[in-house]
């Protein structure tokens, strides 16, 4: 598979075998799958509730392959924790290259469908894509990741200039929506839905910079930890959504703000078992 | 034009642009996966005198 001198340094990093994509001691501290299992779960429940409630509206729609986007990065971030194959690193890394910005375009889309409930023309569909286009073309090249780093053992590869392409890109997206709010709220005359466009975008664009956040910090510096803090940016997205929810029927659901906390703190405290040591405290989270 | 049929061929239009840039997307995953974990076509540093070549390292910054 690899030549012989490669397969001997692998061999000395003494790296574990991985089970199931994701399972393996190569992952260090539980915090890492804390901080990857609870927002990939809450991003699937929000994703696929909103969709089952609301197939037709378009906000729903946009939102669902949104949080699907989401909850597929950070798999294939975990994946990466895990993994022991140098070719796995690499082709999962440079598969979060390509799906980082398309989460920001996607929730670019949502915003205007939510805020408007119209879809946009053609024009602006192509204008959104366009800056997509060199990161679809260029994800799986040298461009985006550079090469596989063995002269130590911590798996990582080396990003090229397309990966710090994406993170501009991502950045234009967030000011875009932004400015596109700042519009919206100029333009609402009414103050419930001056409201509403108030946390939305507040939502929307905590979970973006919280996700900008860790990964930036993440790519230039050799902090492990905060990163993972950028991920839970998905749960205060949703915690906002479920306001506008519970309080103003956005996608026409009806939802009482009981039946949202109680999800809510089953999801938080189920999601303390990934960490927990101890039979006691499992109990007691149990 | 009238407006139906103008807000029809938008919609086909834009429906046409969605599939073609999903093919697109796959089409470039497809490719990806082949040669990255079939052909193992990237490169591996297995020293920081490589690596140096693309970006500083940290150590080295402070000498």
């Amino acid at each position: 598979m690899y030549p012989e001198t490669i397969q001997e340094l692998m061999n000395a990093c003494e790296w574990d075998s991985v089970r199931y994509f994701f399972v393996s001691e190569n992952v260090f501290d539980p915090f890492i799958y804390y901080s990857h299992l609870t927002p990939l779960a809450l991003s699937l429940l929000i994703g696929f509730f909103i969709i089952w409630k609301n197939p037709r509206q378009l906000a729903s729609r946009i939102l669902f392959a949104t949080t699907m986007l989401f909850s597929a990065w950070v798999f294939f971030d975990l994946i990466l924790w895990a993994t022991d194959k140098p070719h796995f690193t690499i082709f999962f890394w440079s598969l979060l290259v390509l799906i980082e910005p398309f989460i920001y375009a996607g929730m670019l889309y949502f915003t205007y469908a939510l805020l408007t409930g119209k879809d946009i023309s053609l024009r602006q569909k192509i204008l959104i894509t366009l800056p997509l286009i060199p990161t679809i073309l260029l994800a799986f090249s040298s461009f985006s990741l550079v090469g596989y780093i063995l002269s130590n053992c911590d798996r990582e590869a080396l990003e090229g200039p397309l990966a710090h392409y994406g993170y501009l890109a991502e950045v234009f997206y967030t000011l875009w929506i932004a400015v596109f709010a700042i519009e919206q709220y100029m333009k609402a005359k009414d103050r419930h839905v001056r409201r509403q466009i108030i946390v939305a975008t507040a939502g929307v664009l905590l979970f973006l910079l919280t996700l900008s956040w860790g990964n930036i910090v993440g790519s230039f510096s050799d902090d492990w930890r905060l990163p993972q803090w950028g991920l839970f940016g998905m749960p205060v997205f949703i915690a906002f959504l479920s306001y506008l929810i519970v309080q103003y029927r956005v996608f026409n659901i009806k939802l009482i703000g009981a039946q949202a906390l109680v999800v809510a703190l089953v999801a938080l405290i189920a999601s303390e078992f990934l960490f927990v040591e101890g039979f006691g405290i499992q109990i007691l989270t149990g | 034009m009238t407006p139906k049929t103008h807000a029809f061929n938008e919609r086909t239009a834009s429906e046409i642009f969605l599939v073609a840039l999903i093919a697109f997307i796959a089409l470039s995953v497809m490719w990806g996966y082949w040669k990255i974990t079939v052909l193992h076509d990237f490169t591996i540093f297995t020293n920081d005198e490589e690596i140096e070549r693309y970006v500083p390292l940290p150590e080295n910054l402070e000498s």
